[in-house]
């Protein structure tokens, strides 16, 4: 029978490399929506660098300029929702060695994340079938709550990941050797 | 016993993501941080952890991210080629509707960006895509594809080893 190993891993070094390269990468995210208005407003070079940022999240965003944030007169680089779900993301990320060891890799209880997930349709489908339309707030508040719980199930996974990875790598060069 | 084959849980995730990418309307889910791709990356493990039911074999982080990750290179590779062949045979000039939309708002746009846009509806017009943002798409997808890939797939391998667990 399939069994789910360990709830640790033993090479703590890693999992600390995988974690903060997570929580670098996150903050690296968070402050290009925060640079694309600051550079769009800037001029010059800095206009041009801004208006690749925006190319860059039009693939993972909407970016309407009805349903973004401004700043410096400029839309942030996604949607009021992908912001919060971003800064969830990060937040989440930053609480996570306040819960969990960096090297666990047990899950908390899916509740939680099916909870965020049927929170935030509601708030998608309501407002897409006409019910009740959604505002600022509510885009916000359900992004945030999704993007908070994400990387409690995410780190886990990648610190596993990059362990297996390592483990495997190790065992193939030990083989050859 | 022999671990079965990824090649189908590479294909399938592969399809999914490049469908849900390429296909009309239902590419909106992709405007969601890229959901559809996390779908995708999720598809692919789960068509492994099908093929590994009664193996014996457990599902592991190592498979499932590496089928998370080559899926989206794949699908970063097809959903930039369809998106070149499209362009090639809608004969669409996507610039013009972008400055025909920034005329009917009412936005003043600044010369540079007029400089650029001219640039890339020039490109459409001599080739019938054009290449710079052919060019910066595929980094970008190459970029976004295996890392939502990848989510997908080790929330995937996290959630289907718990019920494995839970079945236990």
């Amino acid at each position: 029978m399939i069994k789910f190993q360990g709830s640790l891993v033993d090479d703590h070094n890693l999992s600390k490399k995988v974690y903060f390269t997570f929580f670098t990468f996150s903050l690296i995210w968070l402050l290009l929506i925060f640079l694309a208005p600051l550079f769009a407003s800037l001029g010059g070079m800095f206009e041009k660098i801004s208006s690749y940022i925006y190319i860059f999240f039009s693939k993972v965003c909407h970016q309407n300029e009805d349903r973004s944030f401004h700043l410096f007169e400029h839309m942030l680089g996604v949607c009021s929702r992908c912001v919060w779900i971003y800064v969830g993301i990060f937040i989440g990320t930053s609480f996570y060695p306040l819960k969990y060891r960096l090297n666990n890799t047990n899950l908390p209880s899916l509740v939680y994340l099916f909870v965020a997930a049927i929170i935030l349709l509601l708030d998608v489908m309501l407002d897409a079938i006409g019910i009740l339309p959604n505002t600022f707030f509510s885009r916000s508040a359900t992004g945030f709550l999704i993007g908070f719980v994400l990387p409690f199930y995410i780190i886990p996974g990648y610190v596993k990941f990059f362990d297996e990875v390592h483990s495997f790598v190790r065992s193939k060069l030990s083989y050859r050797e | 016993m022999n671990t079965p084959n990824k090649i189908l849980p590479i294909v399938t995730g592969t399809i999914i993501m490049t469908m849900i990418a390429t296909i009309p309307i239902i590419n909106l889910i992709n405007v969601f941080c890229c959901a559809g791709i996390i779908v995708g990356g999720f598809a692919g493990v789960y068509t492994y952890w099908k093929q590994l039911q009664n193996t014996g074999i457990m599902l592991t982080a190592k498979d499932g991210g590496m089928i998370g990750i080559l899926c989206g290179i794949l699908s970063a590779i097809f959903v930039t080629g369809f998106g070149v062949l499209i362009s090639l045979f809608s004969d669409i000039n996507p610039m013009l509707d972008v400055m025909k939309a920034f005329d009917d708002m009412g936005l003043q746009m600044p010369p540079e960006m007029i400089q650029y846009l001219e640039k890339f509806s020039d490109e459409f017009n001599q080739h019938g895509f054009s290449p710079t943002i052919t060019i910066f798409s595929f980094i970008f997808n190459l970029l976004l594809y295996p890392l939502f890939g990848s989510i997908g797939a080790l929330i995937g391998v996290s959630l289907l080893n718990k019920k494995n667990n839970q079945a236990l």
